[in-house]
């Protein structure tokens, strides 16, 4: 009936979208598994049916980029716009005694100071509203603005607003607020002790997982090898170019609007449950994002703004300070992991036992979920049938941490990657084939019980990354040592399946042939929306230009939902996947009605519908779908896949859509007097499934591996006893060009991902193995593996000092 | 359908203000008035600008807010990340940390001055766009400056020469090696080959073909 | 702008900004390119309710070679130190250790009497200065005096310049036959402020060092020269320099800062390696200029 084009291979996709927008719904449990016809594994070369999808194309974005033409949220301004600015605690743990905005009020131009009293419903929802449901016990909410008790250095304590920014800077210094400091806690393991200062009432124990599958006592008395190994994280910052920042306005309809730098338009509902609104009169517009990496996942500056605009009914912006994004808003979990591993001599893993214990800082926001994600992780890319697993996550007067590409998933990489060395070599046996030998496939379940149901290429992307790799560099000199590391992993995309997660486009032709997709997607620097552009230009048969894509706008594009966890992919590209379907089979259904003929004979070619015999340009058939009555706009409607709520004791048929896999190699040298370390070489691999554009592909892995690397080596936000002393980019090291090696990105094509084309997400998977690959390459050069994030200089000197008497001992 | 009234400001710690929604008046608020206020008149992308704007101003906020060029960014105002760079006669500059009235009379390039005739994209631009050098596109204003100033050099060079060029530049998207790749093949371009026979040419020649001779 | 408003005020000569500095106090700052204070502003550290501009100031810019030294005009920007070829010729090290300031933004503004008054412990000028014994000449309304580069440089961003005063001028000793120079440095990442940088020159006479200077950066609140490193290299063939100076290891007398980025411990440290390094490479740089 239709022309939809065939993935390489022959094994056409069953089309969930075109279920989805047809039928209004999609199973969980699409037909999968067993591969089918054609399904060849791992390619890394294109077949030639698709026409748009899979080229190296220019973003539809990147044009306006280069030509400095962009507005982002902070370089937009209207006619009469006040400025805000938010008065932040400069204490970790203190009650307030005394607020006073007499001073402040009396400065010639400040409009307003408010404090948490004036917020009409002073709370601040870490859920999606309408989507989630509790997944541990929240005990604490976050106020909007801080009333009685601050939690964290840099806690929001009252909202300044002012004519100009000159004012706003007096003002704010004028606020008077009055402290009593508090006992705090500043570690997660001395918050969860007896007696320790609660955070909130109740306890300091936020969350709370674990797993227990087989049985891990027999199993560890029965290995021939038991490697133990504790792994730190440290705290990091997202770091993005563009700070949190934002114009709001009241339009001529009394909608309260928000044109801020979001990843989550949805976030109009809990600005309108802050302020008492219908959620209809609020609106959010995410233009152009300069960059998100989870970080503008959680509401910044929009209850803020919208505060403002409320109490002043002018226009307002808030942008904040670099100081600011660093000190106040969530991070990293830092996170502390003990691994226990056994195997038996050939190499199998037998059993792992892992304890997780990760900050929470002041306030909930994503930690129970992230902390969900490391223990879903925690045993990364291999069967282990025994599994002992406990996670908790704790309240400190640390900065609150949230959402940071590869969402807990990242941490625990560093963890099960080392034990997968520290197995290899205990057992005399080779690095990489331990790890294919281990290797997942599908069928496989993982530890929580979930059961792959698509290929798992990771033996394929160790070989294609070592190939690229080719030979370990030698030293540069004397007193220099050159290591190779090597990485594997795994990370969800798509969120967790009892989230009732779901994706709309809509997308109609215009007279002239020209294409309107609209799709409530946040744009965050990953080309979200120009890949939509070119999976429509494929099934439309119309080129990238000839497409306007209307994104994220929470009122006038259908909601796709959150820019984040990977999923647009998977989630508005099979929603504009099957949009555009369906609107293509409403033209040959015109075109159908107008000749007379059965549909079945037609199939949409560029520029025209074709039949035997017949060919209809596109202007023509447009023609005929009016005249017939046919419409020429389609709503896609892509609902992901749906799964049961887990409990604390996790044990679920399956937990995410799927996974995508990937493997790393470094090539680093260090300078074992300074123990400074260049990194020489960097070469990634990952199954994507299928390119929708290689270039943006290779963009995300290149970009995902620079910030792991950043992490490895550089990246940290110092907090003394609750003080965050990081106030700036002088200070918070983020990798220079000069910092960075030549990364390769190697793209491999299964076919066999949840998206459309069978494409798989990529945003966050090729963050995780850095971390892992250089401590594996630190060890391979120094003599002794580092445990401890950053690996700063002094970190690597003592991993030299302690090899010392070793050095050379490892084959 | 009556819609739901808008609350009340819930605060007595208000100004009286008028109503500043959009159409809602037809005079926009007047700009900030009063004291230190400097004329300055500096040569932007190829146009004179005359601004009365504050004295105190950076160039970036003079650029931005006076002058309404609003591609160079504030991504630090420490001068590290290079997202406000700029070219002042010429050289490189971090515009949040240079006074505004400390180079009047200067001529200013910004990165939407790199463009060709007719806002066609620039040789540079051209080469960024194509080969992905902008992902958020947010440190790409002064990631173009920079590279707009190796470039006219003349010279071609080697990718570990354009990093080190680059590294007051951060970008957190890319990784760098798509911006190295960019340079490196505007610098092999046959049109700026051309004109740059000679040696270092002036960055408005690096702007466009059509520029070019 | 997240700057307090402030008063402005360009000079024409910096007698004028003297004037301007006594009229008002400590109130004022001073600033040529900006690259220290501007920074300290945008973070809230600073706040000086007037400004005044000495970088379209006249005179001060040159690079003057006469009789063994070296004056540079405190308005020489880095960039130029680093481009200049008659102080490449007459004194190399000042240069190069200009080349590693920051970034290509910051060299193209800020200057060497910015860097020196700002007396950051850790920057490279400062610490040039010191390793080479030079002289900065200061400037007041009425009046001028010159003082070593060792006494100006007093504490952390602290130096002995009087309210009203500015620096006019350094005057460095040319790299007289013989001499070699060697400048190393660590930092977290390229063009950061130093963790350590070490500044050295020898002169080699019979194959022997004759003579050496050599002063540490980030190692305390100021650059310190290492006067007895200095005297336990004299005498020594350059061969013998890597034992002879591991023999001196921890570094006598050193007690360099902990702070976000390095432990004391680590600093003092490097401090002996970048030491050996950078008099190796003083004595390689002489050997092959005798050749």
């Amino acid at each position: 009936m239709t022309t939809t084009a065939s993935p390489p291979g022959g094994r056409a996709l069953p089309g969930p979208a075109e279920v989805a927008a047809g039928e209004g719904a999609a199973t969980s449990d699409r037909a999968r598994t067993g591969g089918g016809p054609g399904v060849t594994g791992v390619r890394s070369s294109r077949a030639g049916e698709l026409r748009v999808v899979g080229q190296a194309l220019a973003r539809l974005d990147q044009a306006e980029k280069v030509a400095g033409t962009t507005r982002y949220a902070g370089d937009f301004a209207l006619p009469g716009m006040a400025h805000a600015r938010l008065v932040r605690s400069p204490l970790p743990s203190a009650r307030i005694t005394r607020r006073d905005a007499s001073k402040a009020l009396a400065l010639p131009g400040a409009l307003c100071v408010l404090f948490g009293e004036d917020v009409p419903h002073n709370t601040v929802w870490v859920d999606v509203p309408g989507q989630t449901v509790e997944v541990a016990a929240l005990k604490a909410s976050m106020e909007v603005l801080a009333t009685s008790r601050v939690r964290f250095h840099g806690e929001p304590v009252a909202l300044v607003v002012a004519e100009s920014e000159d004012v706003l800077a007096e003002a704010c210094e004028l606020v008077e607020i009055d402290y009593e400091e508090l006992p705090g806690v500043f570690d997660p393991e001395a918050a969860l002790a007896p007696g320790a200062p609660e955070v909130h009432d109740g306890g300091n124990l936020l969350g709370e997982w674990r797993i227990d599958r087989g049985d891990c006592d027999a199993a560890f008395a029965g290995a021939a090898v038991v490697v133990e190994g504790t792994y730190e994280t440290q705290l990091v910052d997202h770091a993005y170019l563009e700070p949190e920042a934002g114009v709001g306005w009241l339009d001529d309809h009394g909608v309260l609007t928000l044109r801020v730098a979001t990843q989550v338009v949805e976030h109009y509902r809990d600005v309108a449950r802050i302020l008492g609104l219908p959620e209809s009169r609020v609106r959010v517009l995410a233009p152009f994002v300069g960059g998100g990496f989870g970080g503008k996942e959680d509401m910044t500056v929009e209850p803020y703004v919208a505060l403002a605009v409320l109490q002043t009914r002018r226009p307002v912006r808030m942008v904040w300070s670099r100081g600011e994004s660093l000190l106040a808003r969530p991070k990293r979990h830092p996170v502390r992991l003990a691994y226990r591993t056994a195997a038996d001599r050939e190499g199998n893993i037998l059993a792992q036992e892992i304890e997780i214990l990760a900050d929470s800082g002041a306030y909930a926001y994503l930690s129970a979920l992230v902390l969900l994600y490391s223990s879903v992780h925690a045993c990364g890319p291999y069967r282990v049938a025994n599994v002992r697993l406990r996670a908790r996550c704790a309240y400190t007067n640390n900065p609150p941490t949230s959402a940071f590409r590869g969402f807990g998933g990242m941490q625990v990489v560093l963890g099960y990657e080392s034990q997968m060395d520290r197995v290899a070599d205990a057992l005399g046996l080779s690095r990489v084939a331990l790890r294919k030998r281990n290797s997942l496939s599908r069928g496989d379940a993982l530890p929580v019980g979930q059961v792959l149901e698509t290929e798992v290429a990771l033996a394929a992307t160790l070989d294609a990354a070592l190939a690229a790799a080719g030979p370990k560099p030698a030293p540069s000199g004397p007193g220099r040592a050159v290591g190779r590391g090597i990485a594997s992993n795994l990370q969800s995309y798509g969120r967790l399946v009892w989230l009732n997660d779901s994706a709309a486009a809509w997308v109609g032709f215009q007279l002239d042939g020209s294409v309107t997709l609209r799709c409530g997607v946040p744009d965050i620097g990953g080309g979200q929306a120009s890949s939509l552009a070119q999976i429509a230009a494929e099934v439309l048969g119309v080129s990238m230009e000839h497409i306007t894509v209307h994104f994220g706008d929470s009122s006038l594009t259908p909601l796709a939902g959150t820019t984040t966890a990977t999923r647009q992919l998977l989630m508005s590209g099979n929603a504009t996947y099957g949009a555009c379907s369906a609107l293509r089979d409403l033209l040959l259904a015109g075109v159908a009605a107008e000749l007379g003929e059965p549909v079945e004979g037609l199939r949409l070619e560029p520029g025209a519908v074709v039949g035997d015999g017949v060919r209809v340009p596109l202007a023509e058939a447009l023609v005929a779908c009016r005249r017939q009555s046919v419409p020429i706009e389609a709503l896609g409607t892509f609902y992901g896949p749906k799964g049961r709520p887990v409990t604390r004791d996790l044990d679920a048929t399956r937990i995410f859509p799927d996974f995508t896999f990937g493997s790393h190699v470094c090539d680093l040298e260090v300078d074992l007097e300074t123990g400074q370390v260049v990194l020489l070489r960097y070469v990634a691999a990952h199954d994507v499934g299928r390119a929708i554009n290689p270039r943006s592909v290779e963009g995300q892995i290149k970009g995902a591996v620079a910030q792991g690397l950043g992490m490895a080596l550089l990246e940290e936000v110092v907090v003394e006893e609750g003080v965050n002393l990081t106030g700036g980019l002088f200070q918070y090291l983020v990798p220079t060009a000069t910092d960075l090696p030549e990364i390769e990105a190697v793209v491999l094509e299964s076919g066999e991902g949840m998206g459309p084309f069978g494409a798989r997400g990529i945003g966050e998977p090729p963050i995780g193995p850095p971390l892992a690959a250089v401590a594996s390459a630190l060890e391979e050069a120094t003599g002794v593996r580092p445990t401890t994030l950053p690996f700063t200089p002094e970190r690597v000197l003592a991993c030299v000092a302690a090899s010392a008497p070793a050095r050379g001992a490892r084959p | 359908m009556t819609p739901t009234p808008l609350p009340e400001p819930a605060t007595d710690r208000v100004r009286p203000a008028d109503d500043h929604r959009p159409g809602a008046d037809a005079t926009p608020s007047p700009p900030r008035t009063g004291s230190n206020e400097v004329v300055l008149t500096l040569t932007v992308n190829g146009e004179a600008v005359r601004r009365s704007y504050a004295t105190h101003a950076s160039l970036l906020d003079w650029l931005r807010e006076a002058a309404g060029v609003t591609d160079p960014k504030l991504g630090c105002g420490e001068g590290v990340c290079g997202a406000c760079a700029v070219l002042v006669d010429g050289e490189p500059v971090s515009s949040c940390i240079v006074l505004a009235v400390q180079v009047d009379g200067a001529t200013v390039t910004t990165a939407s001055g790199l463009a060709g005739p007719g806002g066609a994209l620039g040789l540079l631009q051209r080469h960024f766009h194509e080969l992905h050098a902008a992902q958020c596109g947010f440190c790409t204003p002064g990631m173009l400056v920079t590279a707009a100033a190796l470039v006219a050099s003349g010279r071609r060079h080697s990718r570990a020469e354009i990093r080190h060029a680059l590294h007051g530049n951060l970008c957190r998207c890319t990784g760098y090696g798509p911006i190295v790749d960019a340079i490196e093949a505007a610098e092999a371009d046959p049109l700026l080959r051309r004109v740059v026979e000679g040696g270092a040419v002036e960055v408005a020649a690096i702007a466009g073909e059509g520029r070019l001779p | 702008m997240l700057t307090k408003p402030f008063d402005y005020q360009a000079v024409g000569h910096l007698e004028q900004a003297c004037d301007l500095l006594r009229h008002h106090g400590e109130a004022a700052k001073v600033i040529a390119g900006g690259q220290s204070l501007l920074p300290l502003v945008n973070l809230g550290l600073a706040q000086p309710s007037v400004v005044v501009d000495i970088s379209r100031a006249s005179g001060h810019r040159g690079v003057e070679v006469a009789d063994g030294s070296v004056r540079l005009g405190a308005l020489l920007t880095h960039a130029r130190l680093a481009a200049d070829p008659f102080l490449a010729q007459a004194q190399p090290l000042v240069g190069a250790a200009a080349a590693r300031i920051g970034n290509a933004r910051v060299r193209v503004r800020g200057t060497l009497g910015g860097s020196l008054a700002h007396s950051d412990p850790a920057a490279e000028l400062p610490l040039v200065m010191v390793a080479l014994g030079a002289t900065y000449e200061l400037v007041d309304p009425s009046s001028t005096r010159e003082v070593k580069a060792e006494e100006f440089h007093a504490g952390f961003l602290s130096t002995v310049l009087e309210p009203d005063e500015l620096v006019a001028s350094a005057v460095v000793p040319a790299l007289g036959p013989g001499w070699g120079w060697g400048f190393q440095e660590v930092s977290r990442r390229e063009g950061d402020f130093a963790l350590i940088a070490i500044a050295a020159v020898v002169r080699l006479a019979g194959g022997r060092i004759a003579e050496a200077r050599i002063a540490a950066g980030g190692v305390a609140d100021r650059p310190l020269r290492l006067a007895e490193i200095e005297v336990a290299v004299a005498g020594l063939e350059p061969a013998e320099l890597e034992d002879r100076l591991r023999s001196l290891l921890p570094l006598p007398r050193l007690a360099p800062p902990s702070d976000t980025n390095a432990t004391g411990t680590h600093r003092a440290h490097l401090a002996g390696v970048l030491v050996r390094r950078a008099v190796g490479e003083a004595a390689a740089r002489a050997e092959e200029a005798r050749a």
